[in-house]
Protein backbone atom coordinates (compact mmCIF):
# COMPACT_ATOMS: atom_id res chain seq x y z
CA UNK A 1 0.00 0.00 0.00
CA UNK A 2 1.06 3.25 -0.76
CA UNK A 3 2.24 5.76 2.48
CA UNK A 4 -0.11 7.96 1.65
CA UNK A 5 -3.02 5.79 2.24
CA UNK A 6 -1.41 4.50 4.85
CA UNK A 7 -1.07 8.12 6.70
CA UNK A 8 -4.69 9.14 5.50
CA UNK A 9 -5.99 5.64 7.13
CA UNK A 10 -4.32 6.25 10.24
CA UNK A 11 -5.20 9.83 10.77
CA UNK A 12 -9.12 8.53 10.11
CA UNK A 13 -8.68 5.88 12.77
CA UNK A 14 -6.95 7.99 15.38
CA UNK A 15 -9.78 10.60 14.81
CA UNK A 16 -13.09 8.22 15.06
CA UNK A 17 -11.36 6.45 18.14
CA UNK A 18 -9.86 9.57 19.89
CA UNK A 19 -6.78 8.07 20.06
CA UNK A 20 -4.55 11.37 19.95
CA UNK A 21 -0.82 11.45 19.97
CA UNK A 22 -1.46 7.27 20.01
CA UNK A 23 -2.16 7.75 16.19
CA UNK A 24 0.97 8.50 15.62
CA UNK A 25 2.65 5.80 16.77
CA UNK A 26 0.26 3.11 14.58
CA UNK A 27 2.16 1.27 11.62
CA UNK A 28 0.97 -1.00 9.20
CA UNK A 29 1.76 -3.70 11.41
CA UNK A 30 -0.30 -2.28 14.21
CA UNK A 31 -2.64 -4.60 15.40
CA UNK A 32 -6.12 -3.77 15.61
CA UNK A 33 -9.24 -5.47 16.59
CA UNK A 34 -8.82 -7.27 19.86
CA UNK A 35 -5.28 -5.31 20.53
CA UNK A 36 -7.04 -1.46 20.14
CA UNK A 37 -9.63 -1.28 23.57
CA UNK A 38 -11.51 1.64 21.64
CA UNK A 39 -12.31 -0.68 18.80
CA UNK A 40 -15.39 -2.18 19.54
CA UNK A 41 -17.85 -3.62 17.29
CA UNK A 42 -19.40 0.17 17.03
CA UNK A 43 -16.47 1.69 16.31
CA UNK A 44 -15.65 -0.65 13.06
CA UNK A 45 -19.74 0.44 11.99
CA UNK A 46 -17.90 3.92 12.46
CA UNK A 47 -14.90 3.35 10.75
CA UNK A 48 -16.19 1.74 7.45
CA UNK A 49 -19.05 4.97 7.25
CA UNK A 50 -16.17 7.46 7.95
CA UNK A 51 -13.94 5.51 5.50
CA UNK A 52 -17.03 6.12 2.63
CA UNK A 53 -17.63 9.65 3.44
CA UNK A 54 -13.71 10.40 3.42
CA UNK A 55 -12.83 8.77 0.44
CA UNK A 56 -16.44 8.99 -1.67
CA UNK A 57 -16.43 5.67 -1.74
CA UNK A 58 -19.70 2.76 -1.21
CA UNK A 59 -17.53 -0.08 0.53
CA UNK A 60 -18.61 -4.15 -0.99
CA UNK A 61 -20.06 -5.34 3.01
CA UNK A 62 -19.59 -8.98 1.37
CA UNK A 63 -15.65 -8.05 1.35
CA UNK A 64 -16.02 -7.26 5.41
CA UNK A 65 -14.67 -9.15 7.54
CA UNK A 66 -12.37 -9.27 11.66
CA UNK A 67 -9.60 -9.93 9.16
CA UNK A 68 -9.76 -6.74 7.09
CA UNK A 69 -9.45 -5.38 10.71
CA UNK A 70 -6.54 -7.59 11.98
CA UNK A 71 -3.73 -4.80 11.07
CA UNK A 72 -3.71 -1.02 9.96
CA UNK A 73 -1.73 -2.85 6.95
CA UNK A 74 -4.38 -5.10 6.40
CA UNK A 75 -7.34 -2.04 6.62
CA UNK A 76 -5.25 -0.02 4.42
CA UNK A 77 -5.01 -2.76 2.09
CA UNK A 78 -9.16 -3.05 1.73
CA UNK A 79 -9.43 0.41 1.27
CA UNK A 80 -6.98 0.57 -1.59
CA UNK A 81 -8.73 -2.92 -3.40
CA UNK A 82 -12.28 -0.83 -3.20
CA UNK A 83 -10.61 2.34 -4.27
CA UNK A 84 -9.34 0.05 -7.45
CA UNK A 85 -12.71 -1.67 -7.65
CA UNK A 86 -14.32 2.15 -7.93
CA UNK A 87 -12.28 3.17 -10.61
CA UNK A 88 -12.31 0.10 -12.82
CA UNK A 89 -16.20 0.68 -12.60
CA UNK A 90 -16.00 4.12 -13.45
CA UNK A 91 -13.63 3.50 -16.74
CA UNK B 1 -30.60 39.10 24.43
CA UNK B 2 -28.96 35.87 26.75
CA UNK B 3 -28.05 33.50 24.74
CA UNK B 4 -26.62 31.19 27.53
CA UNK B 5 -29.35 29.65 29.23
CA UNK B 6 -29.79 26.39 27.72
CA UNK B 7 -32.75 24.42 26.42
CA UNK B 8 -36.55 23.90 28.05
CA UNK B 9 -38.02 21.05 27.51
CA UNK B 10 -41.73 20.04 25.56
CA UNK B 11 -43.41 16.55 25.94
CA UNK B 12 -45.45 17.18 22.21
CA UNK B 13 -47.73 14.62 20.70
CA UNK B 14 -48.73 10.91 21.41
CA UNK B 15 -46.65 9.16 21.30
CA UNK B 16 -44.36 12.02 22.46
CA UNK B 17 -41.52 13.50 20.99
CA UNK B 18 -39.65 15.36 23.16
CA UNK B 19 -38.51 19.50 21.68
CA UNK B 20 -36.00 21.13 23.09
CA UNK B 21 -36.21 25.08 22.70
CA UNK B 22 -33.44 27.42 23.54
CA UNK B 23 -34.76 29.00 26.55
CA UNK B 24 -33.98 32.44 25.61
CA UNK B 25 -35.02 32.53 22.03
CA UNK B 26 -38.77 31.28 22.39
CA UNK B 27 -39.98 34.15 21.04
CA UNK B 28 -37.20 34.17 17.95
CA UNK B 29 -38.25 32.83 15.14
CA UNK B 30 -38.21 28.71 15.18
CA UNK B 31 -36.40 26.22 13.52
CA UNK B 32 -37.45 23.16 14.43
CA UNK B 33 -34.52 20.56 13.56
CA UNK B 34 -35.26 16.51 14.05
CA UNK B 35 -32.07 14.53 15.75
CA UNK B 36 -30.32 12.17 14.30
CA UNK B 37 -30.85 8.20 14.93
CA UNK B 38 -29.25 5.96 17.34
CA UNK B 39 -25.71 5.85 18.43
CA UNK B 40 -25.13 9.11 16.37
CA UNK B 41 -27.83 10.43 18.49
CA UNK B 42 -25.71 10.81 21.50
CA UNK B 43 -22.91 11.93 20.07
CA UNK B 44 -24.16 14.84 18.14
CA UNK B 45 -25.42 16.06 21.57
CA UNK B 46 -23.37 18.51 22.14
CA UNK B 47 -23.64 19.92 18.68
CA UNK B 48 -27.16 19.70 18.47
CA UNK B 49 -26.57 22.29 21.47
CA UNK B 50 -24.17 24.35 19.98
CA UNK B 51 -25.51 25.15 17.12
CA UNK B 52 -28.83 26.56 19.26
CA UNK B 53 -26.75 28.39 20.42
CA UNK B 54 -25.16 30.21 17.92
CA UNK B 55 -28.44 30.31 16.25
CA UNK B 56 -29.96 32.01 19.06
CA UNK B 57 -27.06 34.50 18.32
CA UNK B 58 -28.66 35.48 14.46
CA UNK B 59 -31.81 35.88 16.70
CA UNK B 60 -33.68 32.53 15.87
CA UNK B 61 -34.81 29.47 18.29
CA UNK B 62 -33.01 26.10 17.40
CA UNK B 63 -35.66 23.78 18.13
CA UNK B 64 -34.74 19.88 18.43
CA UNK B 65 -37.36 16.50 18.26
CA UNK B 66 -36.12 13.83 19.57
CA UNK B 67 -38.27 11.44 17.70
CA UNK B 68 -40.52 8.78 19.62
CA UNK B 69 -38.39 5.83 20.70
CA UNK B 70 -35.61 7.87 20.10
CA UNK B 71 -32.98 9.58 22.19
CA UNK B 72 -34.93 11.04 25.95
CA UNK B 73 -38.64 10.03 23.97
CA UNK B 74 -40.03 6.98 25.54
CA UNK B 75 -41.43 3.97 22.96
CA UNK B 76 -40.61 0.79 22.51
CA UNK B 77 -38.43 0.19 19.92
CA UNK B 78 -41.35 -2.34 18.77
CA UNK B 79 -43.71 0.77 18.21
CA UNK B 80 -41.53 2.56 16.23
CA UNK B 81 -43.54 3.25 12.10
CA UNK B 82 -43.04 6.01 10.03
CA UNK B 83 -46.41 7.38 10.36
CA UNK B 84 -45.80 7.80 13.85
CA UNK B 85 -42.41 9.77 13.34
CA UNK B 86 -44.27 11.60 10.57
CA UNK B 87 -47.22 12.14 12.83
CA UNK B 88 -44.82 13.48 15.97
CA UNK B 89 -43.48 15.68 13.34
CA UNK B 90 -46.83 17.34 12.43
CA UNK B 91 -47.22 17.45 16.10
CA UNK B 92 -44.09 19.58 16.86
CA UNK B 93 -44.95 21.95 14.17
CA UNK B 94 -48.56 22.29 15.49
CA UNK B 95 -47.14 22.65 18.58
CA UNK B 96 -45.73 25.38 17.71
CA UNK B 97 -48.18 27.78 16.43
CA UNK B 98 -49.99 26.97 19.59
CA UNK B 99 -47.65 27.92 21.47
CA UNK B 100 -47.23 31.03 20.02
CA UNK B 101 -43.98 30.16 18.23
CA UNK B 102 -43.01 31.38 14.54
CA UNK B 103 -42.14 28.29 12.85
CA UNK B 104 -39.96 29.45 10.16
CA UNK B 105 -38.02 26.14 9.02
CA UNK B 106 -38.48 22.51 9.48
CA UNK B 107 -35.15 20.00 8.95
CA UNK B 108 -32.90 17.63 10.25
CA UNK B 109 -29.01 16.81 10.67
CA UNK B 110 -28.16 12.92 9.76
CA UNK B 111 -31.65 10.85 9.59
CA UNK B 112 -33.31 13.38 11.19
CA UNK B 113 -32.51 15.40 7.51
CA UNK B 114 -34.27 12.39 5.67
CA UNK B 115 -36.94 12.34 8.19
CA UNK B 116 -37.82 16.47 7.66
CA UNK B 117 -38.05 15.86 3.71
CA UNK B 118 -40.27 12.94 4.08
CA UNK B 119 -42.71 14.88 6.34
CA UNK B 120 -42.25 18.07 3.69
CA UNK B 121 -43.45 15.35 1.04
CA UNK B 122 -46.65 14.85 2.70
CA UNK B 123 -47.46 18.86 2.96
CA UNK B 124 -49.35 20.88 0.48
CA UNK B 125 -47.39 23.92 1.26
CA UNK B 126 -44.05 22.60 3.60
CA UNK B 127 -42.34 25.51 4.95
CA UNK B 128 -38.34 26.21 4.07
CA UNK B 129 -37.03 22.38 4.69
CA UNK B 130 -32.93 22.19 5.68
CA UNK B 131 -32.11 18.62 5.47
CA UNK B 132 -28.28 19.35 7.49
CA UNK B 133 -25.70 16.68 6.78
CA UNK B 134 -28.37 14.10 5.59
CA UNK B 135 -27.85 10.73 5.75
CA UNK B 136 -30.67 8.18 4.67
CA UNK B 137 -32.22 5.57 6.32
CA UNK B 138 -31.25 2.55 4.41
CA UNK B 139 -27.38 3.74 4.94
CA UNK B 140 -28.24 4.20 8.65
CA UNK B 141 -29.64 0.75 9.05
CA UNK B 142 -26.44 -0.76 7.38
CA UNK B 143 -24.15 1.07 9.05
CA UNK B 144 -26.25 0.02 12.44
CA UNK B 145 -25.98 -3.74 10.81
CA UNK B 146 -22.11 -3.67 10.41
CA UNK B 147 -21.58 -3.73 13.78
CA UNK B 148 -22.46 -7.39 13.39
CA UNK B 149 -20.41 -8.23 10.25
CA UNK B 150 -16.66 -8.64 11.87
CA UNK B 151 -17.96 -10.91 14.73
CA UNK B 152 -20.57 -13.60 13.34
CA UNK B 153 -19.40 -14.03 10.05
CA UNK B 154 -23.23 -13.37 8.26
CA UNK B 155 -24.02 -10.71 5.58
CA UNK B 156 -26.20 -7.99 5.57
CA UNK B 157 -28.80 -9.50 3.71
CA UNK B 158 -28.42 -12.46 6.20
CA UNK B 159 -29.44 -10.15 8.97
CA UNK B 160 -31.87 -8.55 7.25
CA UNK B 161 -33.80 -11.26 6.51
CA UNK B 162 -33.32 -12.65 10.38
CA UNK B 163 -35.00 -9.56 11.43
CA UNK B 164 -38.12 -9.82 8.66
CA UNK B 165 -38.71 -13.71 9.70
CA UNK B 166 -39.12 -11.98 13.20
CA UNK B 167 -35.86 -11.94 14.77
CA UNK B 168 -34.62 -8.68 17.25
CA UNK B 169 -31.07 -7.63 16.53
CA UNK B 170 -28.53 -6.13 18.94
CA UNK B 171 -26.86 -3.94 16.76
CA UNK B 172 -24.61 -2.53 19.48
CA UNK B 173 -26.78 -1.89 22.36
CA UNK B 174 -29.38 -0.95 19.87
CA UNK B 175 -32.28 -3.11 19.02
CA UNK B 176 -33.15 -3.55 15.50
CA UNK B 177 -36.73 -5.06 14.66
CA UNK B 178 -39.05 -5.47 12.04
CA UNK B 179 -40.61 -2.40 12.99
CA UNK B 180 -37.16 -0.35 12.81
CA UNK B 181 -36.07 -1.48 10.22
CA UNK B 182 -38.77 -1.21 8.19
CA UNK B 183 -39.36 2.52 9.03
CA UNK B 184 -35.85 2.96 8.24
CA UNK B 185 -36.49 2.02 4.95
CA UNK B 186 -38.72 3.98 4.10
CA UNK B 187 -36.85 7.40 4.70
CA UNK B 188 -34.75 7.72 1.24
CA UNK B 189 -33.29 10.52 0.41
CA UNK B 190 -34.52 12.32 -3.28
CA UNK B 191 -31.78 11.84 -5.81
CA UNK B 192 -33.06 15.10 -7.65
CA UNK B 193 -33.29 18.50 -5.63
CA UNK B 194 -36.33 18.86 -4.18
CA UNK B 195 -38.26 22.65 -4.85
CA UNK B 196 -38.06 24.02 -1.40
CA UNK B 197 -35.33 21.87 0.09
CA UNK B 198 -31.90 22.99 0.67
CA UNK B 199 -28.98 20.40 1.29
CA UNK B 200 -26.65 22.03 3.98
CA UNK B 201 -23.27 20.48 4.07
CA UNK B 202 -20.03 21.95 5.94
CA UNK B 203 -16.81 22.20 3.78
CA UNK B 204 -14.77 21.41 7.02
CA UNK B 205 -12.02 19.17 6.59
CA UNK B 206 -12.45 17.69 10.26
CA UNK B 207 -14.00 14.62 11.22
CA UNK B 208 -17.58 15.20 12.29
CA UNK B 209 -18.85 14.31 15.78
CA UNK B 210 -21.19 11.39 14.46
CA UNK B 211 -18.08 9.88 13.15
CA UNK B 212 -16.41 9.97 16.19
CA UNK B 213 -16.37 7.34 19.47
CA UNK B 214 -15.70 9.96 21.72
CA UNK B 215 -17.15 13.17 20.13
CA UNK B 216 -14.72 16.19 20.89
CA UNK B 217 -16.10 20.01 20.91
CA UNK B 218 -17.14 20.99 17.04
CA UNK B 219 -17.37 24.44 17.88
CA UNK B 220 -16.68 25.61 14.44
CA UNK B 221 -18.66 23.23 12.73
CA UNK B 222 -21.45 24.24 14.84
CA UNK B 223 -21.19 27.68 13.76
CA UNK B 224 -20.38 26.45 10.02
CA UNK B 225 -23.87 24.81 9.66
CA UNK B 226 -26.11 27.26 12.27
CA UNK B 227 -24.64 30.33 9.15
CA UNK B 228 -25.53 28.39 6.54
CA UNK B 229 -28.89 27.85 8.80
CA UNK B 230 -29.79 31.39 9.29
CA UNK B 231 -28.85 31.85 5.71
CA UNK B 232 -32.29 30.09 4.89
CA UNK B 233 -34.13 32.86 7.04
CA UNK B 234 -35.51 36.00 5.24
CA UNK B 235 -36.79 38.41 7.05
CA UNK B 236 -36.44 40.57 9.98
CA UNK B 237 -34.70 38.46 13.47
CA UNK B 238 -36.71 40.85 16.16
CA UNK B 239 -37.35 38.89 19.10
Amino acid sequence: VTENLLNQVRLLLGDVLGLGARAGALTAQTALLGSLPELDSMAVATILAALEERFGIVLDDSQISADVFQTLGSLTTFVQGQLADMSAAAE
Amino acid sequence: MAVADGFEHHWVGDPAGLISSWRAATTCPTFLLISPFAEEQGRCRRLQYDISAALAKEGLNGCWLDLPGTGDSPLDETGITADKWLAAVNASVNWCETAGRHLALVGGLRLGAAVAIGWAQQQFTPPTIAAVEAVAGPSALRNLLRTRLASNGKTIEDLLKSIQNGETIDAAGYPLNKSVTDTLEQFNLPEMPLLGITKIRSTLSDLPPWFQVEPKAATALALDLARQLAELHQGANQC
